[in-house]
């Protein structure tokens, strides 16, 4: 059956509308900070045949790829769509059964109409802490999943309506802040069926056949779009790598760990092939195959098609090849908990590889990073956990700068208001700014890095949880690598001792202070021939101080005597002569 | 006119492309409405030309009018356009950048699209200026301002010519010494320059959203200051000396003064009018619940109103900035008369959001446009007159040729059937739209009417109902100018915050009512100001959340003192509210109190609407309203037209009809039928039940 191309077009309209309201219940009713105001969550709808075919604006590009396969697996593992019923919800967090880690729960609903399911409604979270030997199970010491926190395989947390208390205790009894997260769950439970009963709304006006069409010709549409995307880009072979910071396992420095990307383009289809990516690792850095998937998918996506979010269709002319036992394929039962720069990794890489087949559709990196501080500690009798993820640049494209001050990579957390966070826990913050120098030079520069200084009050553990400590963002085309990222430890003589990344948990003494800075965005283009203006711009606004506006970018400015800034055009020419002939 | 003195009140709603007029006399309650061209160069230039030609045409002299209401658009322009006055920012030190990192995740826009154009920031870096000073959360000051250091600052920004200062501190909202202080060091030094606190505007936590309003505010303010003055002179020069009033983003009045204080609360002040008339003609016919529906040529605003009452946001996004209110809530969708259909490279067809505006406009327009819109599809079908237009002809030659080449040829349809394809897609496309605006407040849009205006609400108004399920259409005598109508409707009102932040059982309650007593005096003395008031209603209302969540709820607290069993009771409404909306509540009462609100409104005596009395419905054919018959291709009998004008109270149309008013056209689908009721408003309701469901035919909706 053939759907008119009106009805096609009303139909997705109407799906999108129905993730979208799935999004606002799910996120205003959550109860951590993480969900609500970072949107920490992806809401999508699932064909009957478990094709992706509407995901909510704000989902998480880590979730692209981690929703579906999920969703999927535990109904094998359930024994088939069949053994499904009305009223049922799904729940599993599984990373051995195509999920990213053991913190985001994966919920589904399935739609019935007239005895069958047509449809499965799904939302996807990151609980704060999901249990485990490190209060946040952000685990980077872990040998093996077991020590990650609690497991749950898929199961009916709802029976036919009917909700499973049992393993609500269970879940309950296995994290900290349960009520915190048993809040965020119900969120997710409304959110699944509020999307179910907008389904079955939109089939009292259209009937099961139509609608079923409509989802076809909806994700061919797709497809077909992202294969003319890629019949434009020159055939052939285009590698890349890039390296993860390590996690530095009994005091001894690890080298950095490589991901390695051969992209091959023919025709219509991209095959992505990850051999020559370092073995799995005995921490928590690694990542499934539905990340490292999710990175290729992301990359592709924004490099050949960007605008609105894709769909399956998108991405089925894609093929990500990655062999097992890799950082990016571990085996079972390999730990993953702080997986994310490694994904990250797999996204910019693919980027990096694409940009060798355009002189213009380039992006540099980003920071690369999730860029977590995550802290706990007791406040009188009161236990806290709080979760802070931080934005450094963005890489810039050609014909643009990145971004200061921005989430990066596959994540897309906010940051937490500052008053907020002073009202509720025994935190003060000294400064929250963006860092001169950090975007990494270019004809366009890359964005600027953040920096956010916190006082503890009281004795509190943090785990740094950033990357790109050890090796910078890359520049492309010419263009500089952004800072690298650094965190701090301030003591009272404001002397500062570097926190390493990537470690076990730090017990800090009250009022202890610490500086966290991501890394800045890489730059594009040879930052000589910057246009001289902008130099002065970027100077005046502090984004780049005077000394680099010379040893960076070569221009010359002179101080006026009110204190301003006015580019010496001469002596700018000369001096780049001279730097472009060394 | 007679000798008898005259008592008219003229409402003026300003857009970006006409210039809108109502006149009420309120002697014998007659409507007078005429439209003018805007300039977007200059806003004002129309009005003396419409309040002439309003004045002439009805014999009135200058003191016959009374009052003046104005709405208008130049405070969101200046927003959009980030025309505005020199703009820098005072923050406490090390924290200069939070205008600039926001909320620091990637916005929709740009989440899978990189490449997006930047935007140009109101505040540029070098204008952010860090004072040395600190206040923590429980408002005590842990450094104090160094007046000496940020004088210095304050002068190199005045020696950059800076017109306009937002002061936002930490924790300003506990504690404002330090903005208060700011602000008279600038007074005291720098006279000429305008300065903004945000612990007046936008006195609650989030440091982020605070900068935004104050920034919003003080970039606007000095445009508003000119605007305003300026308005009051061209009212002036035709004779006009009556009180004059602004129209606000909350749906009610303030005086020019308040006013002039407040820019950012006149950012919607054109489109809330329409929301307000609704509401009224609403009250007036017994319908308490109805959804707006405002389709002009790029965009269609819609509202909601519950009980009556229009519905409030905190904040809306302007300017790509979020800001602080109340608003009311309107949506606004990017899907108008004007907006350009497509077919991509795989065949898909898809309507908006982009629109071909008032220049070149729509094909038919045959101003250059060649991408065809909304407005030829309903031409090729029949629906529009080529004459529907007051000011050109529309071409549907014009129109065809483009719906061929563009649409009809690549999807092989027939030209009628590619534009039926258009007019459907936009219909569901404003429908799904709506739906979010009720269904996010837990609302079943099936229970309410849908009042239709603006100049292309009226055509798409059955079959955006349909979608819906709603069951009866409103279309006001005058849907043109709706919005300036509903200003004259408006009463005074005044907003007042206050931030709480504590469990909503925490006994004493003492602070709390001193606080509303506070914002209640802060009130009278602010209604004062305004004019025709014959009832003061102060209402009190706290924002509440549970303990962890984020996102607040609004319960009303009913009159009389704050004390416990007030408490209890905003707290069981809360939890009936929270129930209603998310489908849970917790189990404990871990509720906390984030706000204390107080809206004071100051109700006017509003102009009584004519109602012709004891009308019966007469149902044979209206024949000197008709006009003839025409042939559509949205149904296969041909559609008597009609003429609105002469269509008096009691008449009866069924469907199909198409009736041709001055500035819109009404669609009246079969199986519906429509009458116009005592007070002149069509009303369209459905006679038949739908007889099928599904999609199997090619004209998938009504029409």
């Amino acid at each position: 059956m053939q759907p008119f191309p009106q009805t096609v077009e009303i139909i997705k309209n109407r799906l999108l509308n129905i993730v979208d309201e799935m999004e606002l219940v799910t996120m205003r009713s959550a109860y951590s900070i993480l969900w609500q105001e970072a949107g920490d969550l992806s809401n999508a709808l699932m064909s009957e045949d478990f094709a992706i075919v509407a995901q909510a604006k704000r989902s998480i590009p880590f979730h692209l790829g981690t929703m579906g396969p999920p969703v999927v697996e535990a109904i094998k593992v359930l024994g088939g769509p069949d053994n499904l019923r009305p009223g049922d919800i799904i729940i599993q967090n599984d990373p051995y059964l195509a999920n990213n880690h053991l913190n985001d729960l994966v919920l589904a609903k399935p739609v019935f109409a007239e005895g069958k399911i047509v449809a499965y409604s799904c939302v996807k979270g990151h609980l704060p802490d999901i249990g485990g030997g490190v209060f946040s199970s952000c685990d980077y010491m872990a040998a093996e999943i077991i020590e990650e926190g609690l497991r749950i395989p898929p199961t009916k947390i709802y029976k036919a309506g009917q909700r499973n208390d049992e393993l609500i205790n269970i879940i309950r009894a296995n994290i900290r802040s349960p009520e915190e997260m048993i809040g965020n769950l119900e969120a997710g439970i409304a959110g699944v069926m509020r999307g179910e009963k907008r389904f079955q709304e939109m089939l009292q006006k259209y009937d099961i056949a139509t609608v079923h069409a409509c989802i076809s010709q909806i994700l061919d549409n797709s497809e077909n779009i992202m294969k003319a995307k890629i019949r434009e880009i020159p055939d052939g072979i285009y590698e890349a790598e890039d390296y993860v910071d390590p996690v530095e396992i009994g005091g001894a420095q690890q080298a950095p760990l490589k991901i390695k990307c051969t992209v091959e383009i023919k025709d219509t289809k991209i095959k992505a092939d990850f051999t020559g990516t370092s073995p799995q690792v005995q921490a928590g850095i690694n990542c499934t195959y539905a990340v490292a998937a999710t990175g290729v998918n992301n990359a592709v996506k924004i490099m050949l098609d960007p605008g609105e979010p894709g769909n399956d269709g998108t991405y089925r002319p894609i093929e990500v090849c990655v062999p097992k036992g890799t950082l990016i394929n571990p085996e079972f039962p390999g730990p993953v908990s702080a997986y994310m720069d490694t994904g990250t990794r797999c996204f910019e890489v693919v980027c990096k590889a694409l940009a060798q087949a355009s002189s213009q559709n380039v992006i540099a990196a980003g920071d690369g990073s999730s860029n977590g501080l995550h802290y706990h500690g007791k406040d009188g009798d009161r236990r806290f956990i709080n979760l802070e993820f931080h934005g450094g640049g963005s890489g810039a494209y050609f014909g643009e700068d990145g971004y200061n001050g921005i989430r990066n990579g596959l994540g897309n957390t906010g940051n937490q208001r500052i008053e907020r966070v002073e009202s509720e826990l025994p935190v003060q913050f000294e400064a929250y700014e963006i860092v001169p120098d950090t975007g990494g030079p270019g004809e366009y520069r890359g964005g600027c890095s953040t920096r956010r200084v916190y006082n503890f009050f009281t004795p509190t553990e943090i785990i740094v949880a950033g990357g790109r400590t050890r090796t910078a963002p890359f520049g492309l085309k010419g263009g500089k690598p952004g800072a690298k990222a650094k965190h701090v430890l301030i003591d009272g003589q404001n002397t500062e001792k570097i926190l390493v990344s990537k470690g076990s948990p730090v017990g800090l003494k009250s009022n202890a202070r610490v500086a966290y800075m991501p890394a800045g965005g890489g730059g594009i283009g040879d930052p000589l021939n910057r246009v001289p203006d902008r130099v002065l711009e970027d100077v005046k606004d502090g984004y780049v101080s005077l000394g680099a506006a010379k040893r960076e970018y070569g221009v010359i400015l002179l101080r006026t005597d009110t204190g301003g800034y006015l580019i010496d055009h001469d002596a700018t020419r000369k001096y780049r002569k001279t730097r472009k002939e060394l | 006119m007679s000798g008898k003195e005259n008592h008219v009140r003229i409402g003026i709603d300003i857009g970006g492309t006409f210039t809108d007029l109502m006149a009420i006399d309120l002697l014998n309650m007659e409507m007078y409405e005429t439209k003018v061209p805007s300039t977007p160069q200059n806003l004002l230039s129309g009005i003396k030309e419409g309040l002439n030609e309003i004045m002439t045409s009805r014999g009135l002299k200058g003191e016959d009018v009374k009052l003046v209401v104005h709405g208008t658009t130049a405070a969101l322009n200046a927003l959009i356009e980030k025309k505005g006055a020199k703009t820098a920012l005072i923050t406490t030190e090390g924290f200069i950048d939070i205008l600039e990192i926001g909320e620091l995740y990637r916005p929709r826009e740009l989440l899978y699209d990189p490449f997006k154009p930047k935007e140009t920031t109101f505040v540029p870096r070098r204008y952010r200026i860090g004072a040395l000073e600190r206040v923590n959360h429980e408002g005590r000051v842990i450094r104090p301002l160094d007046e000496a250091d940020l004088l210095k600052k304050i002068s190199w920004l005045d020696s950059q010519g800076i017109e306009s200062i937002s002061i936002c501190t930490l924790f300003s909202y506990v504690n404002p010494i330090h903005e208060i202080k700011i602000r008279d060091l600038i007074k005291k030094n720098f006279r000429h320059i305008s300065t903004t606190l945000s612990s007046r505007i936008s006195p609650e936590m989030g440091e982020y959203k605070r900068t935004c309003t104050t920034v919003a505010e003080s970039f606007i303010k000095p445009i508003v200051g000119r605007y305003v003055p300026e308005f009051d002179r061209s009212i002036r020069d035709v004779g006009i000396n009556s009180p004059l009033c602004m129209m606000r983003g909350d749906g009610g009045l303030a005086d020019l003064q308040t006013a002039v204080e407040n820019p950012s609360t006149l950012l919607l002040s054109g489109p809330v009018g329409g929301v307000v008339a609704a509401a009224h003609i609403g009250e007036l016919i017994g319908r308490k619940n109805i959804l707006t529906l405002d389709i002009g040529g790029t965009s269609c605003d819609t509202s909601i109103v519950i009980n009556g009452d229009a519905q409030e946001v905190a904040e809306r996004e302007a300017g790509g900035m979020p800001i602080t209110g109340p608003y009311v809530h309107i949506v606004t969708i990017g899907a108008g008369g004007g907006s350009i259909a497509r077919v991509s490279e795989v065949g898909e067809l898809s309507v908006g959001p982009d629109s071909a505006g008032a220049d070149p406009g729509p094909v038919c327009y045959g101003k250059g446009g060649t991408e065809p819109t909304v407005t030829d599809a309903n031409l090729i079908l029949g629906l529009l007159n080529p004459d529907s237009f007051v000011k050109i002809r529309l071409s549907p030659q014009n129109a065809w040729t483009a719906m061929k080449k563009k649409i009809a040829e690549p999807l092989n349809l027939k030209i009628e059937e590619a534009a039926l394809a258009i007019r459907t897609i936009v219909d569901a496309k404003l429908a799904g739209a709506i739906r979010l605006v009720s269904v996010e407040r837990g609302l079943d849009p099936g229970d309410f009417a849908m009042v239709a205006f603006g100049a292309a609400g009226p055509m798409e108004a059955a079959n955006i109902a349909e979608e819906l399920g709603i069951k009866e259409i409103i279309i006001p005598r005058y849907p043109g100018v709706f919005s300036a109508l509903g200003m004259l409707l408006s009463d005074f009102k005044h907003n007042y915050l206050q931030s709480v932040y504590r469990d909503f059982k925490d006994e004493p309650f003492d602070e709390l009512e001193a606080g509303y007593k506070k914002m209640e005096q802060q009130a009278q003395a602010d209604l004062m100001r305004g004019r025709n008031i014959r009832e003061q209603v102060l209402s009190r209302s706290l924002d509440m959340r549970y303990w962890k969540q984020s996102y607040v709820l609004n319960i009303p607290l009913g009159n009389g003192t704050f004390d416990l069993e007030a408490v209890q009771r905003a707290g069981k409404a809360f939890t009936e509210k929270h129930k209603d909306l998310y489908g849970f509540t917790e189990e404990t009462d871990r509720i906390k109190i984030i706000n204390a609100r107080l809206t004071a409104v100051g109700k006017v005596t509003r102009p009584v609407m004519k109602k012709h009395r004891d009308i019966e419905i007469n149902r044979s054919q209206p024949d000197e309203a008709a006009k003839g018959e025409r042939k559509t291709f949205v149904v296969d009998q041909k559609v008597a037209v009609y003429d609105r004008d002469k269509l008096g109270p009691g008449v009866y149309l069924s469907g199909p009809a198409i009736v041709e008013a001055k500035d819109t056209t009404i669609w009246i689908p079969p199986g519906h039928g429509a009458e116009i009721d005592g007070y002149e408003n069509l009303l369209i309701k459905k006679t038949k039940k739908n007889s099928h469901k599904g999609t199997k035919t090619q004209s998938e909706s009504i029409g």
